[in-house]
């Protein structure tokens, strides 16, 4: 049985930009990554609080006094305005194809859908898409231009060679600002790497969420038969009788997601599993039910 | 199972192209790339020197489809399992043919006495039990002795009469042995010469070849008399043909399934059950002119069918009911009825292919897109 293309993936495919698709798919979503800057100061109710001296006498609710006789100050939420950076593997594992579109691909729509909904409540963005040989690099800014820019960015991009091993790169893409990590990547590189690249950014005292996109086929393995496998990063081949392989397989795999999954869960990191042959608004609908609110 | 035309089995090696097809492409299969394929055990990788087939269900789905078609084009024939009945009770009607199966488990078949007549109780009785393979056939119906011409077939079943009499043995009554000597033009070719040796066999008759004149073709010697067949240049058209059987009291009698004649169907179908004509001379009723040609492949069937006729000629004149065949003489043309009703047997067996292998395509044509082969 084929599972239908979801809709996203099947425009990705006719060729439809991926700006055009990031903003279509971020039009479904009302709430936004975290309170924004938008509605401008203290829009947001939260509660009443009595007066106590040295509140600032504007904040006093008067309506409220009117009616019970006491001062209460009126509370909003705090509004934050936070640097998203997105962090994007681009190593030759992210050329895995399932349905005529590439990891990459996936990771891209994605990290592009999330960083529309940053720009529109007007959180800056900022862009690395990596591997051990190269590195391409947009700064974190707020400006008008700033999605274009990071539209582009992601547009030219070849994967090739591995995900760097080491994780001192990192003390070049952060700043002093609280910022949100974003990591697409397949990361099968290891869980020791992942772990020492959630600590470096714990260090810096930032939240991450890592996004580990895999395959139908990754996930479940190939259908029953003879199949011949090549490693995208090392280029070696295997043939393989599927059906004798994939109960050692699929209990190898879970061994490691599991060790990834304790190695990079922390207070401020989580990890979540997209599946590439779900859409792209139904794995961001679920992050963002996740993570909730900062 | 028989097959009508065997010589399309060497079609079979088209098998070969289907199997060719899938080891090849297990040879060029791409590569699919798994981000995860460090996952993978290091033991159970399919040894690069094996042969192992791609794509079995899809394989045997092509291999099933070469098979179908070979085995459409043999002509696969399977012949009917007859159901055993333990008795069957014949009984003479006025009226129809009909069958009626009693409670008591005997099948009942009502045969017009006509019918009795024309073809006689002991092939009736063979039929039934190649038909039926009873244990007992009780008969009931007329005994005149016209009505057991030749023979009395070696049958398993036991006949019990409920008619008038029961019959006597024609063996017993037969008329006196008559001494028949078949010449033939000695400069015929080897498959004329091969039909009329053929029938003078069959009535155990003394055979000879000698030089005879231009036109005749053989003299039949009984006794003191003879009967010339000659042959005349006559135009033939269809109309030359006669219907087998009771027209002309001779069948040519053609197994479409047998290997010895190799002969291609379409021929036979259009031969079987044609006889050649056989002019009789007006003024002297001991000569037959042969007016037509066969086809040279059939050509021993047709003149043993004309030295046949002239047998049958020369015995009628001994007394009025002479012509009758004995078991032997009667056996091919007994085939005949069995024949046509394999002929059904066939055409049903080619839709059941037929239908089989539209299936077999679909199947295939839906399976070999998905898996890009």
């Amino acid at each position: 049985m084929t599972r239908e293309l979801p809709s996203e993936i099947g425009a990705l495919l006719s060729g439809a930009g991926l700006s055009l698709l990031a903003r279509q798919i971020t039009d479904g979503f009302l709430v936004g990554l975290h309170r924004g800057t938008r509605q401008g100061a203290g829009t947001e109710f939260s509660q009443y609080r009595s007066y106590q001296p040295g509140d600032d006498i504007r904040r006093v609710d008067w309506k409220m006094f009117a009616r019970s006789d006491r001062f209460f100050v009126k509370e909003a939420e705090i509004e934050t305005s936070i640097t998203i950076r997105f962090f994007i593997d681009a190593s030759s594992s992210m050329l895995y194809e399932e349905n005529g579109i590439t990891r990459f691909d996936y990771a891209a729509l994605t990290a592009a859908s999330l960083a529309t909904l940053a720009h529109r409540q007007g959180d800056a963005i900022a862009l690395h898409v990596v591997n051990n040989q190269t590195r391409t690099d947009l700064e974190a800014r707020r400006g008008k231009n700033q999605i274009s820019r990071f539209y582009n960015h992601l547009e030219n991009i070849k994967c090739s060679s591995e995900w760097p091993q080491d994780t001192g790169w990192l003390t070049e893409c952060t700043s002093r600002r609280r910022e949100l990590w974003v990591i697409c990547s397949d990361m099968l590189d290891g869980a020791e790497m992942w772990s020492s690249f959630k600590e470096m950014g714990e260090a810096f005292g930032h939240e991450l969420q890592f996004l580990q996109i895999l395959g139908e086929h990754e996930l479940n393995f190939m259908p029953a038969g003879v199949a011949t496998l090549q490693d995208p990063e090392t280029g070696m081949e295997r043939t393989v009788r599927t059906h004798s392989v994939r109960e050692q397989y699929l209990e190898n795999l879970k061994k490691y997601l599991d060790q990834l999954k304790t190695a990079v869960t922390g207070r401020r990191s989580r990890v979540n599993l997209l599946q590439m042959n779900h859409p792209v608004s139904e794995s961001l609908k679920i992050l963002l039910d996740r993570r909730n609110r900062l | 199972m028989i097959f009508g035309a065997p010589v399309w089995f060497w079609l079979l090696a088209a098998i070969a192209t289907p199997v060719a097809v899938h080891l090849w492409n297990r040879k060029s299969g791409k590569p699919q790339l798994l981000g995860t394929f460090r996952f993978l055990p290091e033991r159970s990788f399919a040894k690069a020197g094996r042969i192992e087939l791609h794509e079995v269900p899809l394989l045997t789905l092509r291999v099933l489809i070469v098979l179908l078609i070979v085995l459409l084009l043999a002509g696969l024939f399977i012949p009917r399992e007859s159901e055993k009945m333990e008795t069957i009770k014949i009984i003479e009607t006025s009226g129809e043919y009909s069958e009626v199966l009693t409670d008591t488990g005997i099948l009942e078949l009502n045969i017009p006495g006509r019918r009795i007549d024309e073809i006689g109780w002991w092939r009736i009785f063979e039929q039934i039990e190649y038909e039926y393979r009873p244990d007992v056939i009780l008969a009931e119906g007329g005994t005149g002795l016209n009505r057991f011409s030749g023979k009395r077939p070696g049958l398993n079943a036991m006949v019990e009469w409920t008619g008038e009499t029961s019959p006597a043995d024609p063996d017993m009554s037969s008329t006196e042995p008559v001494d028949f000597r078949l010449t033939v033009r000695e400069n015929l070719e080897d498959n004329r010469k091969q039909g009329f040796r053929f029938t003078a066999d069959l009535w155990d008759a003394n055979y000879l070849e000698e030089t005879l004149r231009e036109n005749l073709l053989a003299v039949l010697h009984k006794g003191e008399e003879e009967f010339e067949l000659l042959e005349i240049e006559r135009e033939s058209d269809n109309a030359d043909y006669l219907g087998a059987g009771p027209v002309t009291g001779v069948r040519i009698s053609v197994n479409l399934f047998d290997d010895s004649i190799k002969v291609p169907n379409a021929i036979l179908y259009s031969a079987v059950n044609r006889v050649p004509v056989l002019w009789e001379d007006p003024e002297n009723n001991q000569r037959l002119w042969l007016n037509s040609e066969p086809e040279t492949v059939l050509s021993a069937w047709f003149y043993s069918a004309a030295a046949q006729q002239l047998f049958k000629m020369a015995g009628a004149s001994v007394s009025a009911d002479f012509p009758e065949l004995t078991n032997r003489q009667r056996y091919p043309l007994e085939r005949t009825e069995t024949m046509v009703s394999g002929m059904k047997e066939k055409s049903s067996a080619v839709t059941w292919l037929f239908i089989l292998l539209l299936i077999c395509w679909a199947a295939e044509r839906s399976i070999a897109p998905k898996r890009e082969m």
